[in-house]
């Protein structure tokens, strides 16, 4: 157990003393390890090693509509009541409301098997694979200049009670490599990347091995090396499939959590039932999926994870929802609730997001742009949910000419409002792929997986020069 | 400082135990309080408690960290412990270096301590929200207001001798103001630092209402002035050009470009450790080395790049006090203090009078995605105002502005008087003044 019933009773109870209608407790043993290498020509090194331990206590309260939340790595009985009587102080409303509690235990069903966990393996083992990811990115092309690599491990240990009775915990063990390649030639030079991870152990390195990482980030570096740059415009652009997805991540799913929704900052407010996407589009959260990168059995408020139906043939359906702001939206938690660590609050955030296969040929969306982008591999993007606008950068682009794939294109960015974009999607493909992304937001970064099959957008602003 | 005392002798003590040759001891320690308003109440309060250890060890040439946020004695031994393990794959040429200089360390300017409780954050939050809603009957529900106010205590020794301790604290008040017309929505963020007690947020009332029923704009080449908040997020995305370890790696153009010039003769970029009636100045860096203050940039001609003692060895260069550890994570590099472009002594008046005909850009985002500090380049969603005749005309947005980095200080016109830092809460910082740079790609209808 992460902290004894006795610690968790005098959080919880101190936290309530003072009127509270309920608190909850998070406890957080995270082990970190990441290991960073730099390869020049024939020679490698490792460049770090962050080895590093997580560790702390989160209370909080929630009064109504208002919440407090108090955190401490002081794992001592007068450090936790230091932090309880913070969020007590905050809430200072009444004399206790909430009756006497138990907590009981419920053990969840852990739908993510690991095989091999990261940290019984040696760490030598763990340099080996970054080895031969940064020697297949060398290895490619003499035009291959530097790798750098890195090798990620997680394993997240959680407990989670509250005023309710709940007591749980789940462990959540994530393995990523992450390699980023540079291409030079005549002085100029350009960068390609490629960071699969899942939420399994070592075994990941069995279906996706450092080598198909390390070539996969050379050819996308090698392929900008000649290319002009993008023109800009408005254009249709054609999204491939896999971290394609963050144009729906950016341009809606952050729109579509309850921490803008509940406070009237989202363009979606108040639209279950209407129709705010082009019917073909259907798209779906789902944490459930099993090992995915963002999946989780428990959210971090201690809810099941679960597959959500956002946007149903064009129709708005669900919003992701944590507690606390389910309490101003009137609906249930949704499982969505997570956070960085410890040390941040919980809000509703995304999983696993991606828009469903549909019916449309691959073939047929290429051949339907006249003259357009096709965005082989995006990079991050952002949105203001206040507003809708969101921005994101192509990573690999290519000009479509007289429904052709014809030659790459660099420096290219899509811009544009999240409610126009999701009416402009006209053709959806049918094979879904995710890709792996850390979003940021208000309660910290966190895995989550995006993804989609090819979509066309009819007409989109490209930025380029 | 005795808790501090204590886990230091206890980790010389295990050190000894594990014929370790050398080691080095960071702890930061920091207690925070903040609090939201929305809808005229506070809906979120919080109060953080935090520390964390980060402990390098040197043994048979070779070197390792860990780093824990259980600050307690028993937690030592194993940390250590992983620490020597992770030095056995330490496999760079360069032996690990450790300072050992006797040397004095300047001291930072004493600041009345701020010492804002949670209530009074809660207040100042509640109240700020009210200016806004005050300042203009088009602020809607939705805005919010912010208010924090964080304390901590870094702490840093070594086998050679050094025990340093610093403490700092600072507050910031911040509004995210929505304005509606009726027919548009937008929004615009002021955020205020230090002695917050009566400070005015409501500029962002003014800023998100000029930014109202926004058009758009023809792609092609403008001349553009930076906004020092536009400015600041470009300074940020590409500081990694200005440090020894992208020198190191060759992963930026100023490798072995000191002394030859490089930008614009307007620009002349400073690293100031003690920058006056800043709450965060800094007198030790990551290693333990003395910070001090410097020109990175001096009228065009780069002075010198950003070491810490890894890599200012590496480019046989000596360290710029610039060393960063963080004591949660352990990761170590280089990092800048108040890093600013020099502002001159022109208006913003003025600067528009020089643009004529341009866009004064002054809001940009999504740069973790569309730049790219290996080749420069970045390709940038923004928002602003259209520069016609020397003035400030209609708001413009949905275009992004597309260049290089490099290029863009080659490219500088004219900087103006307005110098403004970003807020950080930390020793590292931001800071410029609204900048002109001539013929950027801008990608609108």
């Amino acid at each position: 157990m992460l902290l004894c019933k006795d610690k968790i009773y005098l959080a919880l109870n101190t936290a309530l003393s003072t009127g509270a209608d309920f608190a909850e407790v998070f406890v957080e043993r995270t082990l970190n390890k990441t290991i960073s290498m730099i390869s020049r020509g024939s020679s490698s090194n490792i460049d770090s090693i962050v080895d590093r331990t997580i560790s702390g206590i989160g209370i909080r309260a929630y009064k109504d509509l208002r919440s407090a939340y108090s955190s401490t790595s002081d794992f001592s009985i007068d450090g936790i009541k230091r932090c309880a009587e913070s969020v007590a102080s905050s809430i200072s409303d009444s004399s206790r409301l909430v009756s006497d509690f138990y907590l009981t235990e419920r053990v969840n069903t852990n739908i993510h098997k690991i095989k091999v966990v990261p940290s019984s393996v040696r760490n030598v083992f763990k340099v080996d694979l970054l080895k031969s990811a940064l020697a297949a990115a060398t290895n490619r092309d003499s035009k291959i200049t530097q790798v750098m690599g890195t090798y990620l491990d997680v394993d997240r240990n959680i407990l989670v009670a509250n005023s309710e009775g709940l007591l749980t915990t789940d462990r959540q063990i994530r393995v990523r490599m992450s390699v980023n390649a540079v291409a030079s030639d005549n002085g100029e030079c350009q960068t390609g990347s490629c960071s699969p991870g899942r939420s399994m152990g070592l075994e990941l390195f069995d279906s996706i091995t450092p080598s198909d990482i390390g070539n996969e980030a050379a050819r996308s570096a090698l392929v900008k090396l000649s290319a002009p740059y993008c023109k800009a415009g408005v254009f249709p652009v054609a999204i491939e499939n896999g971290f394609g997805g963050v144009i729906f991540h950016e341009s809606t799913g952050h729109s579509l959590e309850a921490s803008s929704v509940a406070y009237s900052n989202s363009e979606f407010t108040g639209k279950i039932g209407e129709k705010i996407a082009n019917e073909k589009v259907t798209a779906i959260d789902d944490g459930t999926i099993a090992n995915a990168w963002g999946s989780v059995n428990i959210d971090d408020e201690g809810t099941p994870t679960e597959r959500k139906v956002l946007i149903e043939n064009g129709i708005l359906k669900r919003y992701m929802v944590d507690r606390f702001n389910g309490r101003r939206m009137n609906m249930p938690s949704s499982g969505s609730a997570r956070r960085q660590d410890f040390s941040f609050c919980p809000t509703s955030r995304m999983t696993n997001t991606f828009i469903a296969a549909g019916n449309d040929e691959d073939e047929d969306i290429i051949s339907s742009i006249e003259y357009g982008i096709y965005a082989r591999k995006m990079g991050g993007g952002s949105v203001n949910p206040m507003t809708g606008a969101f921005n994101f950068a192509v990573d690999e682009a290519y000009m479509i000419e007289k429904g052709k794939i014809t030659y790459p294109v660099r420096g290219c960015s899509l811009i544009g409002k999240g409610s126009e974009v999701i009416k402009n999607i006209d053709m959806v493909g049918k094979h879904l792929l995710t890709g792996q992304g850390m979003c940021g937001s208000s309660s910290g970064s966190i895995p989550t997986d995006v993804g989609q099959p090819l979509i066309r957008v009819k007409s989109i602003t490209v930025g380029g020069r | 400082m005795n808790k501090y005392h204590e886990l230091m002798i206890n980790t010389s003590n295990i050190c000894k135990k594990n014929n370790v040759d050398d080691w080095e001891l960071i702890i930061s320690d920091s207690v925070s309080v903040s609090a939201n308003s929305f809808k005229h109440e506070i809906i979120k309060e919080a109060s953080s408690f935090s520390s964390a250890l980060s402990i390098r060890v040197i043994k048979n040439g070779k070197e390792g960290c860990a780093s824990t946020q259980l600050l307690e004695s028993s937690e030592l031994e194993s940390l250590i412990e992983r620490a020597i393990d992770n030095a056995t794959l330490y496999d760079k040429t360069e032996k690990p270096i450790i300072f050992d200089e006797k040397v004095s360390y300047k001291e930072i300017e004493k600041l009345t301590e701020l010492n804002y409780n949670l209530s009074d954050i809660k207040k100042l939050a509640l109240k700020a929200l009210e200016t806004l809603y005050q300042k203009d009957n088009r602020v809607i529900d939705g805005s919010t207001c912010s208010a924090a106010y964080g304390k901590s205590i870094r702490y840093f020794a070594s086998s050679k001798g050094l025990e340093l301790i610093q403490s700092s604290d600072d507050a910031y008040l911040m509004a995210n103001c929505k304005v509606s017309d009726n027919s548009d929505i937008q929004n615009a963020y002021s955020v205020k630092e230090g002695l917050i007690n009566n400070a005015d947020i409501t500029d962002s009332v003014d800023k998100a209402i000029k930014q109202l029923n926004p058009k758009k704009i023809e792609s092609g080449s403008y001349n553009i002035i930076f906004s020092p908040d536009a400015m600041n997020q470009i300074l940020d995305t590409f500081f990694s050009v200005f440090t020894g370890k992208s020198s190191a790696y060759s992963l930026t153009r100023y490798k072995d470009k000191e002394g030859e010039r490089i930008a614009s003769e307007k620009i002349t970029i400073i690293d100031d450790p003690f920058y006056a009636g800043y709450r965060m100045q800094a007198s030790f860096d990551g290693d333990g080395h003395p910070c001090y203050t410097k020109n990175v940039i001096e009228n065009g001609v780069l002075k010198t790049l950003l070491y810490n003692l890894e890599y200012g060895s590496k480019c046989g260069k000596a360290s710029t006090g610039n060393g960063y550890r963080s004591a949660i994570s352990g990761a170590s590099g280089i990092a800048s203090y108040s890093f600013y472009i020099k502002p001159s002594e022109l208006s913003l008046e003025e600067l528009f009078k020089i643009c004529n005909n341009g866009i004064y850009v002054t809001q940009m985002k999504g740069f973790h995605a569309g730049a790219n500090a290996i080749t420069g380049d970045f390709s940038i969603e923004s928002a602003g105002f259209r520069i016609r005749d020397s003035k400030v005309c209609e708001p413009i947005n949905e275009f992004t502005v597309s260049g290089n980095f490099y290029k863009l200080l080659e490219n500088v016109v004219e900087v103006a008087n307005d110098l403004e830092f970003d807020v950080t809460l930390s020793s590292e910082r931001f800071g410029t003044p609204s900048v002109l740079v001539k013929d950027l790609a801008v990608s609108g209808k």
